[in-house]
């Protein structure tokens, strides 16, 4: 909880409008909470909450900045609404004491909405915005390109639940969704277009858009010239068809656009892509993951970084064509294997995200500390990577290295994660190179 | 051979009384009618106006027309005067339903194609119907239909003119048949449309008698039909309240060019048990409930009510019982010539069937007739033997069982309590 009176940081205007100057935080303490008092730059926000060791730190907001997330909204601040502020807060702020923000860099702004989500108690609630592109924000995170992204990984990862709000349509051209659908004539691409019943006279069989037919306050047959007296007995009408005022074109149906309202782009509604946009609530797993502060992220190129003989899969390919080249003229052994982690998603559906995350990360140790000195590594794909074994033969490396990384996965987790191994040996093991 | 000599040696007294039967009774009723229409109708005035500010409503009143109600309203859609006024203000009744019509009915509220939706959950039988339907009328018109009718599509405008007279209080449409070619029996029912209907009633139009507005399609006068009550319960209802209309002193007429077509039954089965219902109700209502008409002491006789009553009375009932007599008398005093007598008069009344057809046809109101016109034997045929056979028991079932009150057209827990009342 903030104590003392000054537990804000003040952006957007001039420290002058407060009447009292202790209201700003002290500069050895972080603050609990910012006031927007004039209009803010979004990337302003974002890089001093970026600094920040708590970024999901409640905002007021009296600038009238509705890009931004905002968690109380008014209007021409003065000090007295500090207390009013302090008193909407405290149940934000006592969520965010339950436990520290904990997030490794990459994880950063995806922890933050988790932690957003958990603070506020409340579900991250998607709302229509006719002023913003997309059609849709959600006001609890503020306006940017980025977070339906970031939303959907969390789901994705079953950190956060999804519940569906609406499906909007984008131009092809700038994405916008804010559209206007219009029917154009197919023939001529005219909007002036009438719908107009289509007359079936039964006795010569002449069918044609109403207008054909009408001859003063009767309907004569334009091919037979016969009066159309009786419905169902004379003629019927079969359906609707759409004549253009245009080029007088009659058609089953017109062609459906949208018009970008933005870039004044054409797509037809057929090559417009969809878009789902849901509601999000903290799932168990979610709540898990922030208190732990981590995301499982079922990726091995992360879990490689920074490991020695680790590669990126470009050097890893330059030093296994290397290999290969010395192998050959010294008819030496190479061995080139492929592990990869068969059952990942199968098994997060069964164990959980946490649970499997920990699981993934045991068995890319298992195989990182089953590497000797001159081995080699590189991640091929998100759950497989590419061995280089120089001097080694390739039953060696399936007897020892893969049987001894499955036995310490078996062992250790206790999950039954498949470690599947493909290993090939000399020139042979330039294939695996080449179909990578 | 020695028939037909015997019958050429007959001077044209002893004629009139050999075939006194259709002398009388028979042709002179559509004969001499028909001829009369066809030369008068050129000095008969126009008896149509403008009305334009007379607002109308078509009650649609149906049991279980779930399949026709779309068609029946996209067809009044239609009409001219639909789109002349820009939408007709339709109010549809279901009566007891089953089928899910009053979803269809809702649905096309829902479309804007139907002003508003009743519907009573217990059958209560046409007449309840229509008397809730006129319970939400406020316009000066109400057209009565029955939801398998179709219309010309100038039906309605030509029907309205005839509410240009103040003292019309109802307007029959002029009804003709949608399968005449079907079967024989329809071929049958689209002669027997066009001279009965089409030209007997232009017949009681013209004489001032017509009695009968058809439930099918007719146009009443809100005011009128309120007057007396709306519908009673009976069998023939729209015979009932066309007589009830005539009594409190409003015209009735016929509009031959206002036409409808609806389907008529296609087997001979069908046809009897339909005319069973019809002529037991005609007993009913002419000959029992309105036979005060009669009574000159009534502050409400006129001859003319009269008139229309034994019209009907004496067509309908006397002639066909009287038939029966006359075979009894021939056969009686003239034995086996009385064949010769049966054949002529067959051939009389088949001559004066193609004369009443082809001034029925010159109307315009049948659409093609002339593929009609081999069948007029057959109609012929049809009408002296099976037409009259079902007529005569119909009215011996109506006086003697009073079976009209048993009559599944009205439900019967509802002509329960209408016989114990």
């Amino acid at each position: 909880m903030p104590t003392g009176d000054n537990p804000f940081l003040m952006l957007g205007g001039s420290l002058s409008i407060v009447p009292d100057g202790d209201l700003l935080a002290s500069s050895d303490q972080p603050p609990l909470g910012i006031i927007l008092i004039g209009s803010v730059d979004s990337s302003e926000l974002a890089a001093l909450v970026e600094q920040l060791p708590d970024p999901a730190i409640p905002l007021a907001d009296f600038g009238n900045n509705r890009e931004l997330r905002r968690d109380f909204v008014g209007e021409g601040f003065d000090g007295s609404r500090i207390e009013q502020l302090k008193q909407h807060f405290a149940p934000i702020w006592r969520r965010l004491d339950e436990f520290p923000f904990r997030a490794g860099r990459d994880d950063r702004a995806e922890m933050t909405l988790l932690r957003l989500a958990y603070s506020r108690e409340t579900m991250i609630e998607a709302k229509l915005a006719a002023d913003a592109p997309p059609l849709v924000e959600y006001p609890m995170l503020g306006r940017s390109a980025a977070i339906r992204q970031r939303l959907e990984m969390l789901a994705g990862l079953d950190l956060l639940r999804r519940r569906h709000f609406i499906r909007t349509y984008v131009c092809g051209k700038c994405t916008s969704a804010r559209l206007n659908v219009h029917e154009v004539c197919p023939a001529c691409g005219g909007q002036d277009l009438a719908d107009e019943a289509l007359v079936h006279h039964y006795r010569c069989g002449w069918k044609e858009p109403e207008s054909h037919f009408v001859d003063g306050r009767e309907l004569v047959c334009p091919k037979c010239r016969r009066e159309l007296r009786h419905f169902g007995v004379d003629y019927e009408k079969p359906g609707n068809v759409s004549v253009c005022r245009g080029c007088g074109a009659a058609n089953a149906e017109p062609v459906v656009q949208f018009l970008c309202l933005d870039c004044a782009g054409v797509t037809p509604t057929v090559d417009a892509r969809s878009i789902d946009w849901h509601h999000y609530e903290l799932t168990e797993d979610g709540l898990r993951a922030l208190r732990e502060g981590r995301l499982p992220r079922f990726e091995i190129a992360p879990l490689l970084k920074g490991r020695t003989r680790a590669f990126s899969l470009q050097e890893f390919r330059l030093l296994a064509t290397e290999s290969l080249r010395i192998s050959r003229r010294y008819k030496r052994p190479f061995t080139l294997a492929r592990l990869s982690l068969a059952n990942v998603d199968d098994l997060r559906g069964e164990l959980g995200p946490l649970r499997m995350d920990l699981a993934f990360r045991i068995a890319v140790d298992a195989i990182v500390e089953a590497l000797r000195e001159a081995d080699f590594v590189g991640a091929d794909s998100a759950t497989s990577v590419m061995i280089g074994f120089p001097e080694t033969p390739a039953d060696h490396v399936a007897t020892n290295v893969v049987e001894r990384v499955r036995s310490v996965i078996r062992k250790i987790i206790a999950v039954p994660l498949e470690l599947a191994a493909d290993i090939t040996e000399g020139d042979a093991a330039l294939d695996l190179l080449v179909e990578e | 051979m020695r028939s037909l000599d015997m019958l050429r040696s007959m001077d044209l007294l002893s004629l009139i009384v050999l075939f006194w039967h259709a002398c009388f009774l028979e042709l002179p009723r559509y004969t001499i009618g028909a001829i009369a229409v066809l030369l008068t109708s050129r000095w008969i005035p126009e008896r149509r106006g403008k009305c334009d500010d007379l607002s109308l409503t078509i009650l649609l009143v149906g049991h279980n027309e779930a399949k026709t109600l779309r068609k029946a309203v996209e067809g009044l859609a239609e009409q001219t005067i639909a789109q002349k006024r820009g939408r007709l203000h339709i109010i549809v009744v279901d009566d007891g339903s089953t089928d899910g019509m009053t979803e269809i009915a809702r649905e096309l509220q829902r479309e804007g194609k139907v002003a508003q939706v009743l519907c009573s959950h217990q059958r209560g039988g046409k007449s309840a119907g229509v008397n809730l339907g006129l319970t939400a009328c406020s316009s000066d018109i109400v057209f009565n239909t029955d939801v398998d009718t179709t219309f010309d599509r100038d039906a309605f405008e030509i029907m309205l003119g005839y509410f240009a007279d103040p003292r019309v209080g109802a307007v029959a449409g002029n009804l003709g048949v949608r399968n005449p070619l079907a079967s024989l029996t329809t071929r049958h029912q689209a002669i027997e449309y066009a001279i009965g209907l089409t030209l007997g009633r232009s017949i009681a139009d013209m004489l001032g008698i017509l009695s009968i507005v058809s439930g099918a399609f007719g146009g009443y006068r809100r005011a009128a039909i309120e007057s007396v009550g709306g519908h009673d319960v009976e069998v023939g209802e729209d015979a009932d309240v066309t007589l009830k209309i005539r009594r409190a002193g409003w015209k009735i007429r016929f509009a031959q060019d206002a036409i409808g077509l609806t389907d008529v039954p296609e087997t001979v089965a069908a046809l009897i048990a339909q005319r069973l219902r019809w002529d037991r109700g005609i007993i009913t209502i002419w000959a029992r409930k309105f036979r005060s008409v009669f009574n000159p002491q009534q502050s409400a006789f006129r001859p003319l009510e009269v008139w229309a009553v034994l019209d009907v009375i004496f067509y309908q009932g006397v002639l066909t019982l009287a038939f029966p007599v006359y075979l009894v008398w021939l056969f009686y005093y003239f034995g086996d010539f009385a064949w010769t007598v049966i054949a002529a008069t067959l051939i009389a009344y088949f001559l004066a069937d193609i004369l009443t057809f082809a001034i029925a046809a010159m109307s315009g109101a049948l659409a093609r007739p002339l593929r009609l016109l081999p069948y007029i034997p057959f109609y012929t045929i049809m009408q002296v033997t099976l037409m009259r056979i079902v007529r005569s028991i119909a009215i011996i079932q109506e006086v003697i069982f009073r079976s009209s009150y048993r009559d599944p057209f009205v439900p019967a827990r509802v002509m329960r309590q209408v016989e114990r009342l």
